[in-house]
């Protein structure tokens, strides 16, 4: 008999930091396009490995390079991501101009123009890598370099190894982005909690306390989770169902004056605490909520054809 | 016309030290809030009001170097200039090694940034005319003068000097490329201005008082202060110049800003506002010194400053022949007049026949070496 309304109220819980979970990452997604947060970690990532202080800071020539520089939105933006392939081609041609600025210098002509010349040409392109590795000094990065020409025999070769290591680190770029997406759902989940003073406590308490309203959010889920199991609708859909959630009175949502004005010191370190524990479900992120969600309801259901 | 800008600048913030800020940064700051304060001053629309409102100026300089010199390359900040100049128009571009500004690590060193005006320069090779900045106390004098040897035989167009930073002219590191410049007819151009950036380093060096020279028989005198901006006008006095003149005759060299006074601190300047301009005018007109020259970047921000020039241009006509058209791009961007209304204001108050002097005939007697002519 008990096992109904812990299943409920755990249904009803799970599917309120759902939704706001959804609500979080729809903002938190804009902030971050805002922020180029993108494309700033892909910077960030390749100059902390291209910046050499022994040689040059290849990532702004990276950047610099015309393929790059077409992938920018604008010129003073960075392009959230690189093409595997795109980011070998690059970087092989910018190794290899350097054997080029190393040969190469700036002449006058009879005519008074100043043109660049280079006078020793290589053909191959995998020699002229190699050539340009010469050129610079002794560094990590170029230790790093050396690794993708050193068993390459020929241009295909050495484009494999640069482009199997480049889909590796942005594996990891990727993992990067992960945890800074995690911070910033928190610090989302934080306001929105405060503003419309989410209590994580009073929730599951009303929840549990309530079985009218358990009833109606309960009920609620199971609408939405019938029409949605197999694909979620994503921002639109929960956005109406948050506001149907909104609607239901008994829910502890919002501020009102009479509570501010009778609430002490004890009710507020509780508010704090409940609203930190509201932050912290809501960045555990949708996918997460929408998988227990329906692990739950099969638990459920599974009940229900047992009774 | 194919006119000359002999003074910008392209180098943004990836080159100057970590800690460029605080020496712009109002003493009301706690230091341990510097770099939160950093962080959010260099977020472009903050900078941006900030720009409007604030008048410290170095403060306004370093939301200069935000605006334009978060631009991530060089070649995004000469196109900038570029614009605002008929096509064709050429530029002397000015490194400068803030390595011992005393404010920290470079985040992209100095090479990078000279490095990467050659990548700018293979795009313009005819317009983009770079300097290669020096400081003696990089390195030995001998490996000094193969350093800038290095780069000018790779095309830079001459050489940067810009005592302030916390050197002397007489530094007996920078002799043998004082030899290599004259031997080859290379230009100099030396900061030569009160204020404007300085160095900054908490303790000053004692060496500051008391330099070694490699001008025996000159006794330099050396004014003591404890403020920083107020004791690095002692490394462009005008007699160490001199000096150094009366050792290497030929050298061909530029005195900037025509010695116009960009000090807006308190305490007592070393020198009073128009004493380094009448000085240069002096020595402008010495017989003895046929390669000196001067420019009129960023001074040609302050109106009072272009009446007086013309004025002194049509008492002595021959002064306009010493002269070069330079703006100071892009530490102008913290006035309130855009570059091309630098230019053009100055060319419309100048007229003519004296700007075609300073933008076209001089700058190329100037900038003409062993190894390139204009």
């Amino acid at each position: 008999m008990l096992l109904s309304p812990i299943l409920d109220t755990g249904i009803s819980f799970i599917f309120f930091y759902f939704t706001l979970s959804t609500l979080a990452s729809t903002l938190n997604e804009w902030w971050l396009q805002y922020r180029q947060s993108r494309g700033k970690l892909l910077k960030w990532s390749l100059e902390e490995l291209m910046n050499d202080p022994l040689n040059k800071n290849f990532s702004d020539l990276l950047y610099n390079h015309p393929f790059i520089d077409l992938l920018k939105k604008k010129q003073t933006s960075y392009p959230p991501f690189i093409p595997n392939d795109i980011f070998t081609k690059v970087l092989i041609d910018l190794i290899a101009d350097e054997y080029e600025k190393e040969s190469g210098k700036f002449e006058q002509q009879e005519n008074g123009e100043v043109v660049y010349e280079n006078s020793k040409e290589i053909k191959e392109k995998i020699d002229r890598y190699k050539a340009g590795l010469d050129t610079l000094h002794y560094s990590d990065f170029k230790k790093w370099l050396e690794t993708f020409s050193k068993d390459a025999k020929s241009e295909d070769e050495l484009e494999k190894n640069i482009s199997t290591w480049f889909n590796h680190y942005m594996d990891q770029v990727k993992g990067w982005f992960k945890i800074k997406v995690q911070k910033w759902l928190f610090i989302w989940g934080l306001v929105i909690s405060i503003v419309l003073n989410i209590n994580a406590i009073k929730i599951a308490n009303s929840f549990w306390q309530n079985h009218q309203l358990r009833s109606e959010v309960t009920m609620l889920t199971e609408q939405w989770y019938e029409k949605n199991k197999s694909e979620v609708n994503q921002s639109e859909d929960i956005q109406s169902v948050f506001q149907d959630l909104k609607q239901l009175i008994d829910l502890p949502l919002g501020w009102s004056f009479e509570s501010i004005q009778s609430s002490g010191v004890y009710d507020f370190i509780i508010a704090i605490i409940g609203w930190m524990m509201s932050a912290l479900f809501i960045s555990f992120g949708a996918p997460l909520w929408f998988e227990i969600l329906g692990k739950i309801m099969s638990v459920k259901s599974s009940a229900q054809k047992d009774k | 016309m194919e006119m000359i800008n002999a003074h910008i600048h392209t180098f943004n913030i990836k080159n100057t030290p970590e800690r460029f800020l605080q020496y712009g940064m109002p003493s009301f700051i706690p230091r341990f809030l510097h770099p939160t304060f950093k962080k959010i001053i260099q977020q472009k629309s903050i900078a941006r009001v900030a720009a409007k409102l604030i008048k410290n100026p170095f403060l306004s300089k370093h939301l200069a170097f935000i605006l334009i010199g978060l631009l991530e390359t060089q070649d995004l900040i000469f196109e900038k200039v570029k614009k605002a100049y008929p096509e064709g128009s050429k530029f002397v571009v000015l490194p400068l090694n803030f390595k011992f500004i005393g404010l920290g690590k470079l985040q992209n060193t100095y090479t990078q940034q000279l490095d990467e005006m050659i990548e700018v320069k293979r795009k313009y090779p005819n317009t983009f005319l770079p300097f290669v900045h020096i400081d003696p106390r990089a390195d030995k004098p001998s490996k000094n003068k193969e350093f800038v040897e290095k780069y000018i035989r790779k095309g830079f167009n001459g050489i940067k000097l810009y005592p302030p930073l916390g050197y002397y002219p007489f530094d007996p590191r920078l002799e043998k490329v004082y030899e290599f410049a004259e031997q080859n007819n290379l230009p100099i151009l030396t900061h030569f201005g009160q204020g404007g950036i300085y160095y900054a380093g908490k303790n000053m060096p004692p060496e500051f008082q008391n330099p070694p020279s490699f001008i025996k028989e000159y006794d330099h005198k050396i004014i003591p202060n404890k403020k920083n901006i107020l004791f690095c006008d002692n490394f462009i006095h005008p007699d160490h110049f001199e000096a150094v003149l009366k050792r290497f005759p030929k050298l061909k060299i530029c005195f900037a800003h025509f010695g116009w006074d960009f000090y807006k601190g308190k305490g007592k300047a070393l020198f009073k506002r128009k004493e380094l301009f009448d000085k240069i005018k002096i020595m402008l007109m010495d017989p003895a010194y046929p390669n000196l020259y001067t420019d009129v970047s960023y001074s040609l921000a302050d109106k009072g400053f272009n009446k007086m020039l013309l004025k002194e241009i049509e008492e002595n006509t021959d002064l306009a022949d010493k002269i070069l058209f330079g703006t100071g791009f892009y530490m102008t961007t913290q006035e309130k007049q855009s570059e091309s209304e630098f230019y053009l204001n100055f060319r419309g108050e100048m007229g003519e026949a004296i700007f075609q002097k300073m933008a076209v005939e001089n700058p190329r007697k100037f900038l003409s070496t062993e190894f390139f002519k204009l």
